[in-house]
């Protein structure tokens, strides 16, 4: 993904809202296999969450490294500044916005429940049942979908400046 | 007029403009500034830095520029609300283009290329910059993003861009006024 560009603010709240799409997919996920006690994997279903990195910054060294000309030391109050060339330090770094590095198996141990009619109930007469939540998903689906709003906001906010500066 | 005359010198930015929409504003101004050789007066002053370096414009041109890069910075921070770890960044700009505006400090000209600039900088070297404020507190838990604060900085952003289009937009409708010699209407 350019780091520049017009349209690189977009990008960003776009991969912001694409990373909480992603983990209200995993939400869904959980809220759907509440109580899947068959996977392919064998056992019962383990709960999907989401872990959000930070897009690497962008450190552009070329302009950074860029100082030329003369710089004068104060070494009393009464002199003068003498600035060197001033580079573009707006470009030094930048974020990138969100990616999803991965998606993680929750490792917490399964529920188990005393249910021996269950056709998955061991000899003792547990069932092992997903170790979900569902309040906690229902908590997390409001703050993916608050999280993915703000970025539809941001999105718009960037999208008006830049309708307004075609007006120009 | 008799003393105009026409010199073959093209007029190039000294510094580097480094958002598109600077691009895009310059290459407004530029359009409207004379093509080809630059008129220059008596006392060496071009018709094109009088009518645009000379105003508010450079430094309503530079707001934009900050106003644009903290609207990806804040999209940033507000795309991370959920990132552990994360540290919000933000675009530090204004007290420097306010140092740079200050008249009551010295400054010097520089006539040639080989002269440094001195005391304080001219509004067309002053920058928007990223910065990454120290800050430990943890008011969403997992970093240091306060979503409010993200959002009530979005809106301030926008309205500070808006004024800024809306006050460049008027100087060019003036300027554009007064070279077709007829009134501004009263309503803009």
């Amino acid at each position: 993904m350019p780091v520049n560009g017009i349209f690189s603010g977009l990008r960003i709240s776009a991969s912001g809202m694409r990373a909480q799409r992603i983990r209200q997919n995993a939400i869904s996920s959980n809220l759907a296999n509440v109580e899947t006690t068959r996977t392919a994997e064998g056992g019962p279903y383990r709960r999907e969450y989401v872990v959000f990195t930070a897009e690497s910054e962008d450190k552009d060294t070329r302009l950074v490294n860029k100082r030329e000309g003369l710089r004068g030391m104060q070494t009393t109050e009464r002199h003068l500044p003498i600035p060197p060339d001033n580079f573009p330090r707006d470009e030094r770094f930048f974020g990138r916005g969100v990616r999803v590095a991965e998606i993680r198996k929750d490792t917490r141990p399964p529920k188990m429940v005393h249910d021996p009619s269950h056709p998955d109930a061991d000899q003792d007469g547990y069932v092992a049942l997903p170790n979900i939540n569902p309040v906690q998903e229902m908590t997390d689906m409001i703050a993916a979908t608050r999280a993915y709003e703000a970025n539809v906001t941001a999105f718009n906010a960037t999208k008006g400046m830049l309708m307004q500066a075609l007006q120009l | 007029m008799t003393n105009l005359r026409w010199i073959g010198c093209a007029r190039e930015d000294s510094h580097g403009l480094g958002t598109p929409i600077a691009s895009l504003i310059d290459r407004l101004s530029r359009s409207k500034r004379m093509r080809g050789p630059s008129t220059v007066m008596e006392g060496g002053v071009m018709l094109g830095e009088l009518l645009f370096q000379r105003t508010a414009l450079p430094a309503v041109k530079k707001s934009l520029d900050a106003a644009m890069l903290r609207s990806r910075v804040i999209g940033n921070n507000i795309a991370n609300v959920n990132t552990p770890g994360y540290h919000r960044l933000e675009v530090s700009f204004e007290e420097e283009l306010r140092e740079a505006l200050d008249r009551t400090k010295l400054k010097g000209t520089t006539t040639d290329a080989g002269h440094m600039p001195i005391g304080r900088k001219d509004t067309g070297r002053v920058n928007p910059s990223v910065e990454r404020p120290v800050d430990q507190t943890l008011p969403s838990g997992v970093n240091n993003v306060d979503i409010d604060t993200e959002m009530a900085k979005l809106a301030e952003n926008q309205i500070l861009f808006n004024y800024g289009i809306r006050f460049a937009r008027g100087a060019y409708r003036k300027l554009n006024a007064a070279i077709q010699a007829r009134s501004l209407p009263l309503q803009q």
